[in-house]
């Protein structure tokens, strides 16, 4: 997920949590009834924007959602995230299923009728117009498994065969039960694509069943998406198409969209704080909408090379940093404080257990940590001024804010952070390869499933595990608790994980983000569903009132 | 005059190449490898597979991938067939045969169905030198490639983004002659005096403020206060042209505000030049009739080295133009540029600054030669 | 004129020969009074440099109040106001004049030195190295500086050090290209070549006949590139190129928050950019009124 973008302002840290709370965060497991809003009107593009250019379609390969948030219209899933209400699973490709008693054999049976991209705009490409069978679905999941092809070959690795009995029906044979199986097959860039495109070739075509076919991409301009006439639900979708500016300048881009030429900004720039803070008071108009997202900021080492594979080194960090205070100059008022689990849900550790690893608001408390931080770095032979450390950071504007603020807050406990300050290509090099000592990152998860937090950072191997964190116990409470039926238990055996991470600290966290939305007053039936930016980008039932 | 005319084209054949070269080897000294950028998602830290950045690397031709048929394997199997594999499998598309391979799918070979386990692929990375002559071949022949980023030709990303460019430059040139002449002209003519010392000052002004600096206090002011905006898209200004000017004027603006004035002192200064001669000194003094013609003299004779300081100027011009693109969002060749070089697109930096090589030599041919025919006593050097 | 020696070298007291200095300042300064603002504000801007930890109210770097005193508009306590993490802008400003008075008097330096003894060396010897520097000028001359600058900061890395030689680089073609046209002027002097036939050995007559010929252009130009230089640091900045953080520069803050929070905090653009205008702007006034001293072409009423 890309760091870059700055929360809006809220009314107060204390109310948006309850706010938050009340939206009841719950685990997703069984899968609802398809729910539908008509479309009021029929026509119309809906403008929005990005904040950098496409670097190629292939978003198994990306790690943010940019391709996704732009190609993800085109595209359908096995399941899809509610449009309105969040936590909701339901069928979108698949018609039924059923689940065999020891929970290792999955049996679905696709929707008939269904075709891929069809007409002038996608003649001759790999897979168009051919129609969608169980097939399709094998090869896009096999590819989503194959790690050489995707990097996020770890949420499904509990499948272990991927088999198309018929035209209509596949089955999913698993090696240990899998409870969040489900909810990870409706992520957004869990898509469905033709088995006539080669995996490689996805970096460069956009096909797919979707309600708005790919038109075109033009670098520093845009992409633009046409309705599919032939959309396999009926009366959807109510827009013409969708046209997704390039705007790398955030300022232009709330400038054109308290102007009104843009309907909706984009879901990987949200509103700023204070940009919100101006919506509110000069365009009133414009929909706001502010929760806190699944999306962390934190730092990661090398577990294996001096000092970070101190585990007081590492704990003296989290120790030093005044994280409410960086709610508060990085976010603008607007996050929250927690651990690896988002602190608002009951997967996290709650109340004074939780702030004893994380801290608290108070002076006295800041103090005191810091002081107890000086003292395990006095303990791991690093006196006030001899550690010195190098933080490779990216050189845009928004990944270089909380380098220097912990750079700031880590001076104070007498540690000397240098940033290295790199620009992409070179700091993609050298994250690759290892040549760092501290980097920062920004990671996201698609739903609220629990194990997509820790499948991909913390376990051993996963394939976003940057620190190179490796603990049996974890992984085995991890195996524990992904098949684990009973929601109480599973609620405390990661609890329990929670803790362990909380003291090995793997990485620090820094903060949770919390970030706005914004929309003009005649987009209809869109709803801010966190996380938005996987799960609502198909659009089909958003509808223009103009 | 034709001896001088052709050993300038060949020193400037020299030039060009030397230009193609240094690009072709700056751009491989910076680290960062373009396959895996292209693979790359900072902000979020997961590291990419082996196997995906050699993929990459044959995808974006800086890698070849090398077939061996398992000959114990197969020559029996398919006996005089094994040939026609051989051939077929040289055909086939290299990413595809790659991607196949390492997927673990039957590799369809000119109908000819074999399986991973029964043939060897090798990923060999190409030698620098031979990517180096390839370069020297390709560029000889305008052959540019594709842009590395977004596999489109590189010539297809130049057709989209110059006209923005052109059309900014060309009006921030039509700007700076509009103010900057009659601005230098007028401190010519009352040196010294106040309407000189305004005039240098205002000048001087405009060759001390940063142009991203200038275009973000336009940027600030209009949206701030007049809640002004470009439109979203880029039109090209045949198409529609009010809507093209109400985006590129500011833009312009921003250029032309340090080169104004650039070209304000200099025209000032070649004007001093010329109203200094005795002769001239003369006419001057003997009445308006006179003046018209003394200053249509001096314009014509200042003009050649206005106009040569200008040409030269050029690549410190393509700096603020590039800031002013990025401060302004515009989809023009200096912001091309610039994330060419971040993203390591090879093919675009290299063909980029290969054609401004030739544009800027050209130039400066153009100039020289404008220079040496009328003013002889150059010549005949 | 070439040779010449200046006039006040032999024989006066110290005292004396700083009563002539202080004189010709004078002098200069009334005759050039833009070029004496100029230099005033040149001269301010150093002294804000060499005395900025007595002259900044706060630490550039700290956090005021831990952070939560950001984004305070202009105000007593804070005369150029807060920017989004709490520090104090006038005393960044005042500290970044270090950052800029270095580079651009360092690279500029480089720049127009390499240059220099590039032309005055390539030039008199003439022939085969004539046409080779030329050849190199050229090619360095066909690249957009700011492309040369983004590539060289590439392979360095960010820092200071790296910061000046890319900078620098830019000013060598142009230095060169003003220097080789004085050493053509006076090679075929008599005077030079009377030196050659009384057998005066190469590097004499270089920095004796040659060299004091071009001093006069190499003043105007490296006058002219310091402004530039220091547009070209706060340009190279606001790609992200700068010096990394916290380092006070103003051309880094122009960058990112900056721009960000350019409505709600216009102070954070505009302070840093009116510091680098503003010195920028008395290079250039000292420049040109020594370009106007130094050049007898354009000399009006003297």
């Amino acid at each position: 997920m890309n760091e870059r973008h700055w929360p809006a302002r809220a009314p107060s840290r204390q109310a948006l949590l309850v706010a938050v709370s009340v939206a009841a965060w719950i685990a997703v497991a069984p899968v609802s009834a398809e729910e539908s809003r008509a479309c009021g009107k029929y026509g119309g593009v809906l403008t929005t924007h990005a904040g950098e250019d496409l670097v190629n379609f292939d978003f198994h390969q990306q790690t943010t959602v940019r391709t996704q948030q732009r190609v993800g219209g085109s595209y359908n899933r096995m399941f899809r995230y509610s449009f309105y209400e969040p936590g909701k699973v339901m069928p979108d490709l698949v018609d039924t299923y059923d689940v065999s008693s020891d929970g290792l054999v999955y049996t679905f049976k696709l929707k008939s009728g269904i075709k891929f991209h069809c007409g002038d705009l996608v003649k001759g490409r790999p897979g168009a117009c051919t129609d969608l069978d169980a097939s399709d679905v094998a090869w896009s999941i096999d590819k989503i498994r194959n790690k050489d092809f995707s990097r996020r070959a770890g949420y499904f690795s509990a499948i272990v065969k991927t088999e198309a009995v018929d035209p209509l029906t596949v089955k999913f044979t698993l090696k240990t039960p899998d409870s969040g199986l489900i909810a990870k097959l409706a992520v957004g860039w869990a898509a469905i694509f033709p088995s006539e495109l080669p995996w490689d070739q996805l970096k460069d075509q956009v096909i797919g069943t979707g309600p708005f076919i790919w038109k075109e991409y033009v670098t520093g301009a845009g992409s633009t998406t046409v309705k599919n006439p032939e959309y396999f639900r009926k009366g959807y979708p109510c827009m013409d198409g969708i046209r997704n500016f390039v705007f790398k300048d955030p300022t232009v881009a709330l400038a054109n969209l308290r102007a009104k030429k843009l309907d909706m900004n984009s879901y990987m720039q949200y509103i700023y704080p204070a940009d919100a803070k101006l919506l509110a008071e000069k365009n009133p108009e414009i929909l706001v909408s502010l929760p806190s997202r699944l999306w962390w900021h934190s730092i990661a080492g090398k577990m294996n090379t001096k000092p970070w594979s101190d585990q007081r080194v590492r704990q003296a960090f989290s120790l030093a940093i005044d994280r409410y205070k960086a709610i508060e100059v990085l976010g603008e008022g607007v996050g929250s404080v927690g651990g690896y689990m988002p602190p608002w849900t009951k997967w996290s550790l709650q109340g004074d257990e939780l702030a004893g690893y994380v801290g608290k608001a108070d002076a006295a408390t800041v103090a005191a940590r810091r002081d107890k931080a000086k003292a395990l770095l006095a303990e791991a032979g690093f006196a006030p001024g001899t550690l010195k450390i190098k933080w490779l950071t990216l050189d845009t504007p928004e990944s270089i804010l909380t380098p220097q603020f912990v750079q700031e807050q880590l001076r104070q406990i007498g540690v000397e952070v240098a940033l290295d300050v790199a620009d992409r290509g070179t700091f993609t090099q050298r994250r690759d390869s290892g040549d760092y000592e501290l980097v920062s990152t920004s990671e996201t998860a698609g739903t609220l499933e629990p194990s997509l937090f820790y499948a991909d950072f913390y376990r051993c191997g996963a394939s976003a595990n940057q620190s190179g964190y490796c603990n049996a116990e974890f992984d085995k409470l991890f195996d524990k608790q992904v098949a684990e039926p009973s929601e109480d238990k599973r609620v405390e055996l990661i609890h329990q994980m929670e803790r362990i991470l909380l003291t090995d600290l793997p990485q620090v966290q820094v903060r949770w983000i919390a970030e706005g939305m914004a929309w003009q007053p005649w987009v209809k039936n869109w709803v801010d569903v966190d996380p938005v930016y996987y799960n609502n980008v198909t659009l089909e039932e958003v509808w223009l009132d103009k | 005059m034709w001896s001088y005319v052709i050993k300038r084209l060949l020193l400037g054949v020299v030039t060009i190449y030397g230009v193609a070269t240094l690009v072709f080897f700056l751009m491989r000294i910076v680290p960062g490898d373009p396959a895996r950028v292209a693979l790359s998602e900072p902000g979020r830290d997961a590291k990419v597979s082996e196997e995906m950045v050699k993929a990459m690397r044959v995808k974006l031709g800086f890698a070849e991938v090398i077939v061996m048929p398992k000959r114990s394997v197969l020559e029996p199997k398919l006996g005089a067939k094994y040939p026609q594999l051989i051939e077929a499998l040289q055909a086939l598309d290299r990413s595809a045969l790659l991607g196949a391979y390492t997927s673990g799918a039957p590799i369809n070979a000119g109908g000819i169905i074999v399986r991973p386990s029964e043939i060897d692929v090798e990923v060999r990375n190409i030698p620098l030198l031979t990517q180096y002559i390839q370069w020297m071949w390709n560029s000889t022949r305008f052959e540019f490639g594709n842009s590395l980023k977004v596999n489109r030709p590189v010539v297809d990303e130049w057709l989209r983004y110059f006209p923005v460019t052109a059309s900014i430059v060309i009006l921030a040139a039509v700007m700076t002659v509009v103010v900057a002449i009659p601005l230098g002209i007028l401190s010519a003519i009352r040196q010294d005096r106040m309407a000189d010392y305004i005039g240098r000052v205002v000048s001087i002004a405009g060759l001390s403020f940063p142009s991203f600096w200038v275009a973000m206090l336009i940027i600030l002011s209009l949206v701030i206060w007049f809640g002004w905006l470009p439109p979203l898209e880029y039109v090209p200004v045949w198409e529609a042209p009010w809507q093209s000017m109400k985006q590129i004027f500011f833009p312009a603006f921003a250029v032309a505000f340090a080169q104004i004035g650039l070209m304000a002192r200099m025209t000032r200064s070649s004007m001093l030049e010329v109203l200094r001669e005795d002769y001239i000194r003369t006419a001057w003094s003997k009445g308006l009739g006179e003046r018209v013609i003394v200053l249509k003299h001096a314009l014509k004779n200042a003009f050649l080295p206005v106009l040569t300081v200008f040409g030269l100027q050029f690549g410190f011009a393509i700096g603020g133009l590039v800031v002013v693109e990025r401060a302004f969002n515009l989809p023009g060749l200096g912001n091309y540029l610039v994330d060419s070089v971040v993203f390591r697109d090879y093919n675009s930096v290299q063909a980029t600054l290969f054609a401004t090589a030739i544009f800027v030599t050209l130039a400066n041919l153009l100039v020289d030669l404008a220079y040496a025919w009328f003013n002889p006593r150059i010549r005949y050097q | 004129m070439p040779g010449s020696t200046p006039a006040y070298v032999t024989s006066s007291s110290f005292a004396e020969r700083l009563w002539r200095i202080a004189a010709a300042t004078l002098i200069f300064a009334r005759r050039k009074p833009l070029g004496a603002a100029g230099g005033l504000i040149v001269v301010g801007m150093l002294l804000a440099a060499i005395f900025a930890p007595y002259l900044a109210p706060y630490p550039p770097e700290e956090f005021i109040d831990g952070g939560s005193a950001r984004l305070k508009p202009p105000s007593l306590e804070f005369p150029m106001g807060t920017d989004n993490l709490g520090r104090d802008i006038l005393s960044r400003v005042i500290y970044g004049a270090r950052l800029s008075m270095l580079v651009g008097f360092l690279s500029t330096i480089f720049g127009t030195g390499v240059g220099a003894l590039l032309a005055l060396f390539s030039a008199y010897a003439g022939g085969i190295w004539d046409l080779i520097v030329q050849r190199l000028m050229d090619i360095l001359w066909s690249f957009p500086s700011l492309i040369v600058a983004i590539v060289i900061i590439a392979v360095l890395g960010r820092s200071v050090p790296n910061l000046i030689i890319a900078i620098g680089i830019v000013v060598i073609p142009s230095t060169a290209r003003v220097v080789r046209s004085a050493v053509l002027a006076v090679k075929e002097t008599e005077y030079v070549q009377a030196a050659e036939a009384a057998g005066a050995s190469r590097l004499r007559i270089v920095f004796q006949h040659i060299a004091p010929n071009c001093v006069a252009p190499y003043l105007i130009i490296a006058t002219a590139s310091l402004g530039g230089a220091i547009i070209t640091e706060a340009s190279l900045s606001f790609l992200g190129l700068g010096v990394p953080p916290p380092a006070p520069s103003w051309g880094r803050d122009l960058f990112g928050s900056a721009q960000k929070f350019a409505e709600l905090a216009p102070w954070m653009p505009i302070m840093p950019g009116i510091a680098i205008s503003l010195t920028v702007y008395g290079f250039n006034l000292l420049g040109d009124a020594i370009r106007d001293v130094l050049d007898p072409r354009l000399r009006g009423g003297w």
